[in-house]
């Protein structure tokens, strides 16, 4: 088994090697330095920023680049890589710029709104100077950045230069644009009727001519309502167009149609395009009125309501919206009922119901809306009896209980924290008693609690009460009792020991041994005195020795005692004494009691040594 | 009186030994009497938070007032303590479990959700605050600092309203060698979540390392912790953790300090012993 011990241990210390979590739970942030960032993840992240920049992704770049200003590293390394960061943040939004710029550049271009155009291209012209100037920077960056990291950003400035001169390529072709003179063309549009019911049809006609009255046949025309494209035609050969409009099923006032002309193909580089002026459709259709009436409009959870919705125009449905539901009413005699129960679990409040017809045609969807209020009963703990604790014991709490209607089967549940104690009980009566046990250590002092009563029929809300109690701990009663019972014995039993034999003296006179003169020997007989010759040598030295401790201890030695007694009596106060007292007592029984011959001379011996050390025992 | 001199350097050895259980701070993991790094200290007293068994805590607080925190848990759970739970998230409370690599788990199984805590190491080499292990995070538009964390397995969980998330830059270290190797899982993964369990709320934050002490102030974890207790008082469960030795006897000293300030015991404590004081001091001025 020894041999086997070492290597107990040895197994032992390997399991909780290998129980150890190869994971730790966390370490000490400030005993950690920087690293640097990984190069291969580094080098994607630039892969993903020239994907961006070649798809022309601005928001991709931004966010990018600003999750790279955000990236860990040692400090001097975190400066040229914020550095590096920062320039490609600069470089995506001088991009962005140049492209907003070029597109709306144009736009004027074809518009012939010519200073407008330059003044844009003036502006991307710089920005892509600066473009320039930053792909510069870019490029001597990255060398410091893939020297120090390691990541490769040889893909990022080929997007980025790739950019530059795609977009300096457009802002010559718009440039180019600029330098055409575009003739000016005239578009006009009238609607008749001005007013139409919905679902009617209208005509939309008018012509497109050049500045100088001329007709421009077979152009398209396109025809928006409300900002969307509705229809489309082309000129006749005196440049006029025309075309039946439905009117849609909108519920407006009214709806702005425009008709536009976009020059196409070579028309781009000789006609300016032309929007017509605004012609406005006044929309005509009929705008019902629902009226609505709820039946009680203060319920409780499981009560019926009804609900009644009354419309002045033919409709053949109506829908209702409360608890969360929806239900189609029909509509008979320009009215519809509804009968339905409150949700039993509806929280107590305020619901909105809201009743609502749909469109039909000429007549426009409308809705109205009431209101509904939800109410629980109340439950009040009206009695509340609270017991003096006496932790650990269980104490009765009783409670009563007043219900606003009839009286429902509830659950009573009592928490108390700081006694760590709680209890519930499930009752149908008005009052009811529940025993609860504070915990073993709860304090002595003041507890508080809650009272809760969870009603199990829902139309009834729960209702609680504070409750504040005294609590007494036995456990700590009886120690502290036992304490001070402790101390005082203690304090007993120091004084007795200090005050010494005079403590333990009897009041009575001191019984001299009787000293008959020599005369016939009486025979001893069980329980009576022993009288004893003073010419017995033994009893002569027994009772010297008698005087030695009664004279040492303070114990006489009464009639009535026998020798065993009073040997008993006073032994524990001799000490190293007591044994040979123990002795001399000995022989003088067998010599009294037994008659057996004792050595005298022996018996002399012990008393002068018994003698001798009480002797040297006084102070 | 060779008994007596043997006594002495014994009761002044168990002297000394008390006062330094009592006086010397715990180091514990998550102890919020330990006011190291990581300890709870801060977060426990900017937040006032309480702190108890998880039984007594989900069975005994008002979740309309406290929200209960386990933070970090290395023992199992017990069916009282799932069903305490159970009753507390059912009376509309709040429960936020942080964990990493601990039992959690058994707990989301007892409890019959169906997210798991991966166990796998989260590294983000580029968005951190000082090394891949200690990653940042997103909540909404802010950061969050997580150190040694993992990530949450929604896969097989409706419902999860997700709160943060790694960065795109983060990836899982399957074969802990602190590098990214082809195959391993990358970012963005959820690390905070958000569960309805019945009439309350289950959020589940796989780093349970955000509150300590040295965790606590950086980025915006203190608006985090914030936010998770939601405006109540956080109830933190200390059933969970490992203790060692020292942090089980200052329990246990604190437990006799609580009973020896009760008025019974420290009254008659101070009676007992003017009583024995008299009695030997009569004694020996009267030998004297």
């Amino acid at each position: 088994m020894r041999k086997l011990f070492p290597l107990l241990i040895l197994a032992l210390i390997l399991t909780q090697a290998y129980a150890q979590p190869a994971i730790p739970r966390h370490v000490n942030p400030d005993q950690l330095k920087p690293a640097a960032p990984d190069p291969v993840i580094l080098t994607g992240v630039y892969g993903d920023l020239s994907s961006a920049f070649l798809a022309e992704n601005f928001s991709s770049i931004a966010s990018l680049a600003s999750v790279l200003l955000n990236l860990s590293a040692p400090s001097d390394l975190k400066f040229i890589l914020d550095r590096f960061h920062s320039l490609i943040q600069e470089e995506g939004i001088l991009m962005n710029y140049s492209k907003t710029g070029l597109e709306v550049a144009k736009q004027l271009a074809i518009q012939g709104r010519v200073s407008d155009a330059l003044s844009y291209i003036e502006n991307v012209t710089m920005n892509l100077a600066k473009a320039n100037i930053t792909y510069m920077s870019l490029a001597d960056a990255a060398r410091t950045v893939k020297g120090r990291t390691g990541a490769d950003t040889g893909s990022l400035l080929q997007s980025i230069l790739k950019l530059i001169v795609t977009y300096t390529h457009r802002l010559n072709e718009t440039s180019t644009l600029l330098g055409v003179n575009l003739t000016d063309t005239q578009l006009t549009l009238s609607i008749t009727p001005t007013s139409a019911w919905v679902g009617s049809k209208v005509l939309a006609y008018g012509y497109l001519k050049n500045h100088q009255g001329d007709p421009l046949p077979n152009r398209t025309i396109v025809l928006m309502m409300d900002g969307r494209k509705t229809a489309e035609t082309t000129t006749n050969e005196q440049g006029y167009y025309s075309l039946s409009l439905q009117v849609p099923y909108i519920y407006v006032e009214h709806i702005n149609l425009f008709a536009m002309y976009l020059p196409l193909g070579g028309d781009v580089y000789k006609y300016k395009p032309a929007i017509s002026p605004n012609a406005t459709l006044y929309l005509l259709y009929v705008t019902p009125n629902i009226t609505l009436s709820i039946q009680p409009d203060l319920v409780l959870p499981g009560d019926t309501i009804q609900l009644r919705a009354s419309i002045d125009r033919p409709v053949s449905t109506l829908d209702a919206y409360l608890f969360g539901q929806h239900f189609k009413l029909q509509v008979q005699n320009s009215s519809a009922t509804l009968a339905l129960s409150v949700p039993t679990d509806a929280p107590e409040g305020k619901y909105i119901v809201i009743v609502s017809s749909p469109a039909n045609q000429t007549i426009a969807p409308t809705s109205t809306s009431a209101t509904l209020t939800v109410r629980k009963l109340s439950i009040n703990i009206t009695q509340l009896q609270i017991p003096m604790f006496l932790s650990p014991l269980t104490s009765t709490l009783n409670t009563c209980i007043t219900f606003e209607r009839e009286p429902t089967p509830y659950t009573l549940e009592v928490s108390i924290p700081s006694a760590e104690a709680q209890a519930s009980i499930t009752s149908t009566t008005t009052c009811t008693q529940v025993e609860i046990k504070p915990g073993l250590l709860t304090p002595t002092g003041t507890i508080q609690g809650t009272i809760t009563v969870q009603p199990h029929d829902p139309r009834y809300k729960p209702a609680s009460a504070k409750l504040q109690a005294y609590n007494i701990n036995l456990l700590f009663l009886i120690f502290a009792l036992t304490l001070v019972t402790s101390s005082i014995y203690v304090y007993l039993k120091v004084d007795t020991r200090k005050r010494g034999p005079q403590a333990e003296r009897e009041e009575e006179k001191p019984t001299p041994i009787v000293v008959h003169e020599p005369s016939p020997r009486v025979e001893a007989e069980e329980n009576s005195p022993v009288h004893i010759e003073i010419n017995d040598p033994v009893a002569k030295e027994y009772f010297r020795a008698v005087k030695i401790v009664e004279t040492a201890t303070g114990i006489k030695m009464k009639p009535l005692k026998t020798i065993s007694e009073y040997l008993s009596e006073t032994r524990s106060r001799l000490g190293k004494a007591g044994d040979i007292f123990r002795e001399i007592s000995g022989l003088a029984e067998a010599k009294l009691y037994g008659d057996i011959p004792v050595d005298v001379d022996k018996l002399a011996t012990l008393v002068s040594e018994l003698e001798k050390i009480l002797e040297e025992k006084k102070p | 009186m060779r008994k007596s001199l043997l006594a002495i350097p014994l009761i002044a050895s168990a002297l000394v030994i008390v006062a330094l259980a009592t006086l010397y701070p715990v180091n514990t993991d998550f102890n919020t009497a330990n006011p190291d790094w990581n300890g709870l200290t801060d977060f426990a007293q900017k937040t006032k938070a309480v702190e108890g068994s998880l039984a007594t805590l989900a069975n005994l607080y008002d979740p309309q007032n406290y929200t209960i925190f386990i933070i970090g848990p290395s023992k199992n759970f017990s069916q009282q303590e799932v069903a305490a739970v159970k009753s507390f998230l059912a009376r509309g409370g709040v429960v936020v479990l942080m964990d990493d690599f601990g039992t959690t788990n058994q707990l989301l199984m007892l409890l019959g959700v169906n997210a798991r805590f991966s166990g796998k190491l989260l590294l983000d080499p580029l968005l951190n605050i000082g090394h891949p292990a200690l990653p940042v995070s997103y909540w909404g538009g802010k950061r969050i600092a997580l150190n040694y964390a993992t990530t949450l397995n929604l896969t097989d969980q409706q419902g999860a309203r997700v709160i943060a998330t790694s960065s795109p830059f983060s990836y899982l270290d399957l074969n802990l060698n602190n590098h990214y190797d082809k195959g391993e899982p990358t970012g963005p993964f959820p690390v905070a979540v958000e569960l309805s369990y019945g009439s309350g709320r289950l959020i589940l934050v796989s780093d349970s390392s955000l509150l300590i002490n040295s965790m606590l102030n950086r980025e915006q974890n203190l608006q985090f912790a914030l936010y998770l207790a939601g405006g109540r008082t956080p109830a933190i469960d200390n059933s969970h953790w490992e203790e060692n030795l020292h942090a089980e006897a200052k329990r246990f000293l604190l437990s006799l300090w609580l009973i020896a300030s009760s008025p019974e015991v420290k009254y008659s404590l101070a009676v007992s012993l003017a009583i024995i004081a008299w009695a030997f001091g009569k004694t020996h001025f009267k030998r004297g």
